[in-house]
């Protein structure tokens, strides 16, 4: 096979891989509703892609049985037969087959499907009426009666008035001898009109292998708008090789084939059962492993020698372009680097200032940042592939345990790094597999206890501060502390007294514990020899953190904390002898200094520092290293309070360098397994520091017994925080501003401080003169002394006049848990109140309330329109959009009213009056381009700005969105950039 | 990452001389890169060296298993430096003192664009990997009549890492496999 033959086959695969996870989900939704129709119409045309793809390599195996589920699922479709769990179970079967034969194309034809073909062949023959389409399409024209005809795209094609063309390709001369690639030319064919079907004599091709010097002739069925003469030009094809379908006979042909309509009543289904004996080998669904693409078959081609084709990533064209502009600007970068360089070389009379050094680093490194930005944003994918997966493995795993078991998934669309879906995949299924084995509870006791009888579980992925949040949630029967502290006894993990004193939380946590298992036999689903504590070590091997939530006899809920990313972290640099460290900030807590006058105490043979009244173990990473003890006994050095989990603990450093965000690398093959690292990582400098793995040091050296276990005690779901920047400004007082709210923060002489009129200002080089605000002025604070020589200003975002806020030290970013703040201490103009922020009193300052009160009226739209007076309609139909817009604007505007649909926004529109509708594309009864297309039909709303919200980021998909009328289009939901679109629309809209 | 155990196909006892018609299995290619570590001399196929870096810094890994000198910044990429003796299996190895040359192996991707992979590439990682020595002889073709090597028990020698000595009129050199060398060796995992 050739080169060019073999990626397009790698295309194939791809791309079938993708229609047969489709397949997959939809079945299972198919189980519940199973009318659907859209359903049924996206299940249809998954297999008949991956068959039609399929046809075009000549791979019959693949064809054959995609084929028959085709037929099969055309008879559901059209309502001739129901599809009950037996016939899903055969489509779920079949499509196991599939992706077994996908995952290896070329030896797809070892692979029997027979049993397969043979149960849905049977149901097929027991159907008379509905026999393969051949049967009906006697009235036809001959060379139309090999096509296998969705009525449907016919139908919609001759009432738009487009043609019909069977167009004859030759594989060899028409598409290769062109230099195209068969999914090239199919696509490009795709995108001139819709393709119905694809017929190849597969007899005679004989495979791929054969060099069989016939070419290939593959007839399309076609339907598109073209004429004949402009069809062939753009398929450069001869004129005999195109064949127009007389529409008549199409619509004579149509007359007999059922109509397709949701609310049409459907024929009587055949009963699967009485249908066909299906052989029970055939229909059993397999619930290990579901995720491997050789599921279900026993066949030995899992251990083929064929080596797995390096992994692909599919990013944007867009991304790509903007990849390549920087890489651009990098070079550009570079040259004037080497110019510089060069002007050094040859005169070194340039003073060094005159030389524009300074501008190209900046410059530089302005680029640097974009680019990592950019090839992050190519790292991430949406987290609903792996999310899905988990109904097909809920519904097999109900089946087999006998209990009823409904799946929800929420945000989907939320976005993880690569590395991390991969990670996830086996904690994530471990987790849904104990929910519904230990979590869920048989139908009767649920019955009994008066819950549902069917049992819930609820995946959700979410981002919150800058991490995500991976919850799997049922409403089973709960922890049961009690049980959880009598079993570990009984396993000889805890002596009773100990576990006497344990909280419920800390019981909780017993599950994680190795050897832990609560189920009375360990089932064949959930107990495979893995148990909690592997998937606790897995998550933390990703940088995340699991908690427990539970209420007996409510439920459940484990929820993982990952990291965006793992690529780059950020990381305190850490130095003993000579060596240099990176530990993780996520797991840092705080450091403390210690020497003669806070001693670390010597305690039975471990060493403990005295924390703010808490005895904490403390490691010494210089022993632990075997590294020369540095001047030890009581000498200065650093105590870093690391959190690892719910442990704390101490590690002894000798100093403390610097934070910096590290990019990971990981450690070569000779280094895999050591204990103590994790990855290795470049500083600034070009020194390597390794980086700690921080459970590796931990393992086995921390006292069984001690205040380590503390942290549990603390609230276990963490409410979502946001970012907020601590500073002073010359009083005791810590103020907070949300960073959100900051556009750039100046050090600045405080010497430049005009004083005009009883106000401060700051002349700026290039930009307006800055009035600036102090918070002592404005705030119920103490009286400051005079300020130091150099000040820091923060210069807010989103607000039209020029000003800045005095901040004399700016002490460090912090999260502000939601609600951590108490609004009701203090109350004063330009205050949100107060909270508890790293152990201190801070004060949460209202930018808008502060520029009220110094003079500065709410920040106004540049134009004219005004922030505080303005409406909004947002319409959104998902519960957690409308939730996170609603906290994106509550405050910001006016007022916010919703409604959760196009249809409702539209009713609204006519009684109220907004300034801008915010909108959800997709969305039911009214979908977003519907209600846009009737707004700017009526010249009441023709000038309204609509912001759109859409997971969908395709160039198609903004085109389309421009094209409606949409102003602007936002593809993933950022607080800050929803505001700034909200801005510039109605500052455009203004003016 | 996975540890290949494979060990490349035997030496052939007697190598044709160059000109003639190339042996389908062969172990390396027809030009060696010779070295020198502690008096004794080593070789290894050219094909598979990438670069040769001059007194490189070395990272020392604490706690790492003796064959791992330390890490290597090479623009950008962290290169794990393996020790030879300690690779070797000497038992008298001793971590020399300043590193004077590192030899940089090629990775599995990039042997694989080369027009004739050696035969053993395949057990080549991603990973970069170099090997510490002193001094950097000549690259020599001829390599005439191959010896078994010394018995292992005397020298404590891994011989999978070893293809055989070389007689030469300026001493023996010790043919290295280069991938077998440049894998973990068996029982060294910490």
């Amino acid at each position: 096979m050739s080169t060019a033959e073999q990626e397009m086959l790698e295309l194939f695969v791809q791309e079938a891989r993708e229609h047969l996870g489709v397949l997959e989900t939809d079945l299972v939704s198919l189980e519940a509703n199973p009318r659907d129709a859209a359903l049924l119409n996206r299940l249809f045309r998954a297999v008949h892609s991956v068959k039609g793809t399929a046809g075009f390599f000549g791979l019959t195996a693949i064809t054959e049985l995609a084929h028959v589920m085709e037929s099969v699922m055309a008879l559901v479709r059209d309502g001739r037969m129901s599809a009950g769990p037996e016939l899903i179970n055969l489509f779920l079967a079949g499509t196991d087959k599939l992706k077994a034969m996908v995952a290896a194309p070329e030896r797809s034809s070892d692979i029997s499907s027979l049993a397969e073909r043979e149960a849905l062949g049977a149901l097929l023959r027991s159907d008379p009426p509905a026999r393969p389409a051949v049967a009906g399409n006697e009235i036809l024209p001959l060379y139309l009666r090999a096509f296998r005809i969705d009525p449907e795209l016919v139908r919609t094609a001759l009432r738009s008035g487009h043609h019909v063309y069977v167009v004859q390709l030759r594989l060899h001369a028409d598409i290769e001898l062109k230099g195209q690639g068969i999914l090239d030319y199919l696509r490009e064919v795709q995108s001139l009109g819709t393709l119905i079907d694809t017929a190849t004599d597969i007899d005679e091709i004989g495979g791929l292998e054969s060099d069989a010097p016939a070419d290939v002739v593959c007839s399309l069925l076609f339907a598109t708008a073209m004429e004949p003469d402009l069809l062939l030009g753009a398929f450069d094809l001869p004129a005999d090789q195109l064949v127009q379908a007389p529409s008549a006979a199409l619509r004579d042909w149509l007359s007999t084939q059922p109509v397709l309509a949701p609310a049409a009543p459907p024929a009587p289904p055949a009963v699967i059962a009485a249908a066909a004996p299906v052989p029970a080998p055939a229909a059993t669904p397999v619930t290990t492993a579901p995720e491997d693409g050789t599921t279900g078959t026993a066949h030995p081609m899992a251990s083929s020698a064929r080596t797995k084709p390096d992994e692909t990533v599919r990013i944007s064209v867009s991304l790509l372009d903007a990849l390549m502009n920087l890489a651009g600007e990098m070079v550009l970068g570079r040259n004037q680097l080497l110019r510089v360089a060069e002007s050094r070389r040859e005169g070194a009379a340039t003073p060094a200032e005159s030389d524009g050094l300074g501008g190209i680093i900046q410059g530089i490194s302005a680029v640097t940042s974009d680019l990592q930005r950019t090839i992050m944003r190519a790292r991430l994918q949406p987290v609903g592939g792996l999310l899905g997966r988990f109904h097909r493995v809920l519904r097999d795993l109900g089946q087999k345990l006998g209990k009823e078991i409904q799946l929800e998934t929420v945000g989907d669309d939320v976005e993880l790094d690569r590395a991390l879906i991969e990670g996830l995949s086996d904690p994530l299924t471990h987790l849904v597999r104990n929910a519904a084995d230990h979590g869920i509870e048989p139908r009767e006791e649920r019955v009994r206890a008066g819950k549902a009888p069917a049992g819930r579980v609820r995946i959700s992925a979410a981002h919150l501060a800058g991490r995500v949040q991976i919850e799997v949630r049922d409403d089973g029967r709960g922890l049961d502390p009690a049980r959880l502290k009598a079993k570990a006894v009984e396993k000889g993990l805890l002596t009773p007294e100990q576990a006497e004193r344990l909280g419920e939380a800390e019981a909780w946590q017993l599950i994680f514990a190795p050897g832990f298992s609560t189920a009375a036999v360990v089932s064949d689903v959930s107990g495979r020899g893995v148990g909690m504590d592997v998937v606790k070590t897995n998550i933390e091997r990703l940088g995340g953190r699991v908690e427990i939530e539970s209420v007996v006899g409510r439920g459940t809920a484990i929820i993982i904390r990952l990291p965006l990313t793992l690529a780059i972290i950020p990381a305190l640099i850490v130095g003993c002898d000579d060596r240099l460290f990176a530990v993780p900030q996520l797991n840092l807590v705080e450091i403390v200094r210690t020497g003669p006058e806070r001693p670390l105490e010597d305690f039975g043979g471990s060493r403990l520092l005295r924390l703010r009244e808490e005895l904490l173990p403390v490691l010494d990473l210089s022993s632990l290293l075997g590294l020369p003890a540095a001047n030890h006994a009581g000498a200065s050095g650093y105590v870093l309070i690391l959190r690892l989990d719910r442990r704390r603990f101490g590690l002894r450093v000798d100093r403390v360098a610097d934070t910096e965000e590290i990019v990971v690398k990981p450690l070569g093959r000779h280094l895999q397994g050591t204990t103590f690292y994790s990855g290795a990582t470049l500083l600034g400098q070009g020194r390597i520091a390794l980086i700690l793995d921080l459970a590796g040091l931990a393992a086995g050296r921390l006292p069984v017994e001690s205040n380590a276990a503390r942290d549990t005690t603390r609230t276990v779901l963490r409410p979502p925080a946001e970012q907020v920047l601590l500073f002073r400004d010359g009083t005791p007082e810590t103020f907070a501003l949300h960073i959100a709210n900051i556009g750039r923060i100046e050090r600045i002489s405080s010497s430049r401080i005009e004083r005009i009129g009883g106000q401060d200002f700051l002349r700026q080089e290039n930009g307006p003169t800055l009035r600036l605000v102090r918070l002592q002025t404005h705030l119920p604070v103490t009286q400051p002394g005079p300020l130091p020589d150099e000040i820091h200003v923060i210069v807010p975002r989103l607000v039209d006049q020029p000003v800045a806020i005095v901040a004399e030290q700016i002490i460090d970013a912090a999260e502000l848990p939601v609600d951590a703040l108490d609004s009701a201490t203090l109350t004063a103009q330009g205050v949100l109140g107060t909270a508890s922020i790293n152990g201190a009193l801070t004060i949460v300052v209202d930018l808008y309330g502060l520029l009220r009160s110094a003079g500065l009226d709410r920040p106004a739209i540049p134009g004219g329109a005004d922030l505080a007076s303005c409406r909004i309609l947002l319409a959104e139909d998902t519960l957690f959009f409308r939730e996170a817009v609603r906290r994106a604007f509550t405050g910001f505007v006016g007022a916010l009213d919703v409604a959760n649909d196009g249809e409702e926004a539209w009713q609204r529109l006519q009684t109220g009056s907004y300034d801008v509708l915010v909108t959800d594309l997709e969305m039911p009864r009214l979908n977003g381009f519907e209600l846009v297309a009737r707004l700017r039909a009526d010249p009441r709303f023709k000038q309204l700005p609509v912001i759109a919200l859409s997971a969908r980021d395709t160039p198609e998909f903004h085109e389309r969105a421009r094209g409606a009328g949409i102003n602007r289009f936002e593809s993933k939901f950022d607080r800050e950039r929803l505001r700034l679109a909200l801005v510039e629309a109605l500052s455009s809209s203004a003016s | 990452m996975d540890t290949p155990r494979r060990i490349a196909a035997p030496p052939e006892a007697t190598l044709t001389p160059r000109g003639s018609p190339v042996a389908p299995a062969r172990v390396a290619g027809d030009q060696l890169l010779t070295f020198r570590t502690q008096g004794r001399w080593y070789a290894c196929d050219l094909l598979w060296v990438r670069e040769i870096l001059r007194q490189p810094a070395i990272t020392p890994v604490d706690r790492a298993p003796p064959v791992v000198r330390g890490l290597i910044h090479l623009r950008g990429q962290i290169l794990t430096a393996l020790d030879l003796e300690h690779r070797l299996g000497f038992k008298s190895a001793s971590s020399g003192g300043e590193a004077e040359r590192c030899i940089v192996f090629k990775t599995g991707p990039e042997l694989a664009r080369l027009a004739q992979p050696p035969a053993d590439s395949e057990l080549a990682g991603n990973d970069i990997i170099g090997v510490v020595v002193d001094h950097i002889g000549d690259i020599i073709a001829d390599r005439g009549t191959l010896l078994p090597p010394p018995p292992d028990t005397i020298s404590g020698l891994d011989h999978a890492c070893v293809a055989g000595v070389l007689p030469r009129p300026e001493g023996l050199i010790t043919l290295l496999n280069t991938g077998a060398f440049l894998s973990v060796p068996s029982g060294s995992a910490p």
